[in-house]
């Protein structure tokens, strides 16, 4: 039973907090994906759960154990970073027996072990080529075969496809899922792709400016974000915001802004009534938006037109405010054209214009 | 075509230009070494002559230059060994930890004109009696080699990926285990650059042989210093004991140019 626990972790350089108050608990054999922009204080909380950068204050525990002041090598972890990390002046063997021969496991034992984690990733033909000898997709898969060989109790990963292009990205992501499900080990994954973070993670945690924003599941992150930040963050191409003030028309709260005004579905009524003049954000994934020739509350102006062959996406204007609707593939208007869209309210989000938090 | 043809021989013709200067003298040291005393001094200079082995001969048996010679290897392996032992983990911790001002401290001592530290140094060995001891010019030289290795690695230690160094502490080691099994064989061109320097430097040192070393220590440089007496002067044994001084630079510098160029620059530009 592997479990990981992060307690109250702080870490300052200088007067920077680069992660504030961060708290995880991590069950077995879950995949976490911690995901959020650069400079969030994913990778650093990273480096200090594998012992790499000191905290400032807080508590680290593997299988109930306090690592806190461990060295790196004491803490059972394997890692695997960006750039790969592979020793160059050592071979694709040299590699992956390093830490076996670290701890004086016996020949045959290490011979048997690398040549196995070989053949689970598919380098068996590469074990005595150098590092620079290797594409970057395989390069990978050493780093990846080198942690895995060390049977560790949880898998640090910092970034590990970011340095490969998108096609093998694609395809590396889809093994290190496979790898995690035959292997099963607690695995902790460092990215700012939000993709990565939706198909790899049993839960994902969102980071924003060292604090974590939400952690959930990958579906309720996408349909329940916590916040603006959270909802922008994930979703291609991101949500859309439309500032608006509630008012009362004709005795129906409705959501007003220049070019625009929707009516409220019955059942936010009672949430919102008491916000009534108020500032909000609205939001609206591209998807929920439909593109309704007969609807006539919403009328867009069509600015960019961009086919994906899959599906059309749509950069529209309504009033002064952007919108990025997904159409159908067939559907191509053209540039300058007014349209009509409506919004799927029932996937709508409310936000609160001065602090982001959610209300619906 | 044949304008890169002859850009090529223009180019040629500047390199032999500029380097003429330089090697005239080389050329002039190597051939007087086998020349007898009256051709050396002859006026206009005799290019086609019927070398002789007197001089090295003169060299090694009378004047005892293998002593000398052995001195000079002594001095300069040892300060380099020990500069080497010293400052390539000092170059890591500074490179690691960012201790750039601590560098800069060092290469403080390096700057400091050597003439400074001769007279407390003449003091201080005369006390503790070390004068004219290996130990002594071991640490006089290791002045110029220290600093010299610690600054060229930490310029290298800095073009490593770190992550090397954190793989390698994930993967079992301590920070010294990694410093050992991973910095230390990825560093072997650095290595050679600052200590093929440190022992050029060493090797070449005047002043600090001079005040420090006495019969039992004496270098290669002073031996020759020594052949300059009020009689006369030696010529022929000057230069072939010349020769015998800078062959080992010279020889050093054809073996290791590629990588002095590569550890001087390291740094300057990711690889």
């Amino acid at each position: 039973m592997i479990k990981v626990v992060c307690e109250h972790v702080f870490k300052k350089f200088g007067s920077v907090i680069a992660v504030n108050d961060f708290n995880l608990e991590i069950n077995d054999k879950e995949f976490i994906v911690i995901v959020g922009p650069s400079g969030c204080g994913k990778s650093t909380s990273l480096r200090m759960l594998a012992g790499l950068e000191e905290q400032t204050s807080g508590e680290f525990y593997i299988s109930g154990q306090r690592v806190t002041d461990k060295q790196p090598r004491d803490r059972n972890i394997a890692m695997v970073f960006q750039n790969y990390a592979l020793y160059p002046h050592m071979n694709v063997y040299g590699n992956m027996a390093f830490s076996l021969k670290i701890q004086g496991v016996d020949k045959q034992e290490i011979d048997r072990r690398v040549k196995e984690a070989a053949e689970i990733l598919d380098i068996s033909q590469y074990l005595d080529r150098k590092p620079k000898e290797l594409s970057g997709g395989q390069r990978q898969r050493v780093a990846l075969g080198r942690a895995i060989i060390r049977e560790p109790a949880v898998f640090l990963m910092d970034e590990p496809l970011s340095n490969l292009d998108a096609k093998l990205r694609v395809q590396m992501r889809t093994e290190i899922s496979k790898l995690h499900r035959r292997l099963g080990a607690t695995t902790i994954y460092v990215t700012h792709d939000q993709i990565e973070a939706m198909t790899m993670a049993d839960r994902i945690v969102v980071m924003k400016d060292g604090i974590i924003q939400q952690i959930a599941d990958p579906q309720t992150v996408y349909d329940k974000p916590v916040n603006q930040f959270v909802a922008s963050f994930m979703g291609m191409p991101p949500m859309n915001f439309l500032e608006c003030s509630i008012k009362e028309q004709d005795g129906k709260l409705m959501f007003i802004s220049e070019d625009l005004s929707i009516t409220l579905p019955e059942n936010w009524v009672s949430y919102l009534a008491g916000m009534k003049g108020q500032q909000i954000n609205l939001g609206i994934r591209p998807e929920n938006i439909v593109v309704d020739s007969s609807a006539h509350n919403i009328q867009a102006k069509v600015e960019v037109v961009e086919p994906l062959g899959s599906e059309t996406l749509l950069h529209l204007r309504v009033g002064g405010q952007g919108l990025v609707v997904k159409a159908g593939p067939d559907y191509k208007p053209s540039v300058g054209e007014m349209i009509g869209i409506t919004f799927e309210m029932n996937k709508a989000h409310v936000f609160s214009k001065e602090t982001g938090i959610t209300i619906i | 075509m044949n304008n890169k043809k002859m850009s090529n021989y223009l180019w040629y013709l500047l390199v032999i230009l500029v380097a003429a200067p330089f090697l005239f003298p080389l050329l002039w040291i190597v051939l007087a070494s086998f020349k007898t005393q009256s051709q050396i001094v002859t006026s206009p200079p005799l290019w086609i002559f019927t070398p002789t082995l007197e001089n090295y001969k003169s060299v090694f048996v009378d004047q005892q230059f293998s002593k000398f010679l052995f001195n000079s290897s002594v001095i300069a392996i040892g300060s380099t060994v020990l500069s080497l032992i010293i400052g390539l983990p000092a170059a890591y911790t500074i490179s690691r930890y960012k201790q750039k001002v601590l560098g800069v401290f060092i290469l403080l001592a390096r700057l400091m004109p050597g003439i400074a530290y001769l007279i407390p140094w003449f003091m201080l060995f005369t006390k503790l009696g070390m004068v004219d001891t290996y130990s002594a010019l071991i640490a006089s030289h290791m002045l110029v080699g220290l600093p010299f290795i610690v600054w060229v690695m930490v310029n290298y230690f800095d073009g490593l990926p770190h992550e090397l160094v954190e793989a390698a502490q994930v993967d079992g080691c301590t920070l010294q285990g990694a410093f050992m099994k991973i910095v230390l064989p990825l560093s072997g061109p650095g290595i050679l650059t600052a200590s093929t320097l440190a022992f050029l430097f060493s090797w070449n040192n005047f002043m600090f042989s001079l005040v420090l070393s006495s019969e039992r220590t004496k270098t290669l440089p002073i031996a020759i210093y020594n052949f300059v007496s009020y009689a006369e002067v030696s010529w022929g044994s000057v230069m072939a004991a010349t020769v015998v001084i800078i062959l080992p630079a010279i020889i050093l510098t054809m073996i290791f140019q590629r990588y002095i160029i590569k550890g001087l620059t390291a740094g300057a530009v990711k690889g």
